[in-house]
């Protein structure tokens, strides 16, 4: 074995595990004795100062930050239903909003589906009608002048049919949704801050 | 053991109170843990309270396999990790240099030397080598773990363990010359 060879053998780590030749390089070479007697040393802090028994103390507070981050629900997610994530998947999912509104919609349609139908045409006409009930109610208002120019925006034609107004106010529908939902999660996210920076 | 399980049945019931206790169990080593890979007491604070609250997502999950303490200090890690990833180009860090005299006022001088000295050797690792080496004594130098932890192959962990000793041995031998006992 040369020095090289010892070097790289020590780099890798375990002086106390050298193979016997090279503590027998070791025993011959002053250099690499030297070199080993520091390996060990350094070993030795390197140990003591990453052992797990060694501990800082922590931030004054620590216990009681996470703690608020975990009972405000961050950590479990905010449920209208808080269920505890110990019960069944399928019963945590069936109290989702989305399921509870999925599964109400289906059984109604199961229960009296001729009469939702039914009830759903007799609504159509009044459906229809509502882009000009909405025109009379914002002349009403004193809104005529805001609704001409929301309505020229909309639908460059004054005179175009209902049935553009009310698709534009369908395409419209996901972007206004998307916008909700966009401001609602910005006024989370103000409140966790200002929760974050209140005093503790 | 026994009441550290009943603290984990009670918290994954949703009990916040034994959730607190474990929290108050581990805080320290957590926040050591997160300390020594990230040299930085804010940057710690943060990803051991981050760990923290993910345990609590993830506590109806565990199943026990591993110790409450390995599976919360090996997602300390992890976090700190990723964090010392993402910091490994901000030069503007929060030292811990005003901390260092503390902790070494209450040891041995010798001692309190050697670890300000490994301290400051510590810091010059890159993130991944300070994060490899602080794992390899924690896990009880175990490489596989390592890599487990780190999410990195074996042979890469190897590679930053091996760099790691290199510069640290180079930089001992010169900070410590000749006078280093064996």
């Amino acid at each position: 074995m040369n020095c090289l060879e010892f070097e790289r053998l020590l780099d890798e780590g375990e002086p106390e595990r050298l193979p016997a030749e090279a503590l027998e390089h070791a025993h011959d070479c002053a250099s690499c004795a030297r070199s080993l007697a520091r390996a060990r040393s350094l070993e030795r802090a390197l140990a003591a100062h990453f052992s797990p028994a060694r501990v800082d103390e922590t931030p004054a507070g620590f216990t009681q930050r996470v703690m608020v981050r975990v009972e405000r629900g961050e950590a479990r997610g905010v449920r209208w239903l808080a269920l505890p994530d110990v019960m069944p998947l399928w019963t945590r999912a069936a109290a989702e909003p989305g399921v509870a509104l999925a599964s109400a919609v289906a059984a109604l349609i199961l229960w009296r589906g001729d009469r939702v139908i039914a009830d759903a045409r007799a609504l159509w006409p009044m459906l229809a009608s509502t882009p000009a009930r909405f025109h009379e109610l914002m002349l009403a208002a004193g809104f005529g002048p805001a609704e001409q120019a929301i309505a020229r925006v909309l639908a460059p034609e004054s005179n175009s049919a209902w049935a553009v107004s009310l698709g534009v106010c369908v395409g419209l529908a996901p972007l206004l949704v998307l916008l909700g939902w966009m401001m609602w999660r910005a006024g989370e996210r103000l409140v966790e801050t200002a929760a974050a920076t209140a005093p503790r | 053991m026994a009441d550290e399980r009943r603290l984990i049945a009670r918290a994954q019931a949703g009990d916040t109170a034994a959730f607190r206790e474990l929290v108050e169990q581990h805080r320290a080593r957590a926040y050591t843990l997160a300390l020594r890979i990230l040299r930085s007491a804010s940057d710690a604070e943060e990803v051991a309270q981050d760990a923290f609250v993910r345990v609590w997502t993830s506590l109806p999950g565990f199943r026990g396999e591993s110790s409450f303490g390995t599976w919360l200090y090996r997602i300390v890690a992890r976090r700190a990790f990723d964090r010392g990833q993402v910091l490994k180009n901000r030069r503007a860090r929060e030292r811990l240099d005003e901390q260092l005299p503390e902790r070494a006022a209450a040891e041995a001088p010798r001692d309190a030397l050697e670890t300000a000295k490994l301290e400051r050797l510590v810091a010059g690792l890159s993130p991944t080598q300070r994060a490899a080496v602080t794992m390899f004594y924690y896990e009880g130098r175990s490489v596989e773990q390592v890599a487990n932890v780190l999410g990195m192959p074996e042979n890469t962990v190897k590679t930053h363990l091996l760099r790691a000793r290199a510069a640290l041995r180079a930089a001992w031998t010169d900070e410590t010359g000749e006078g280093v006992e064996s």
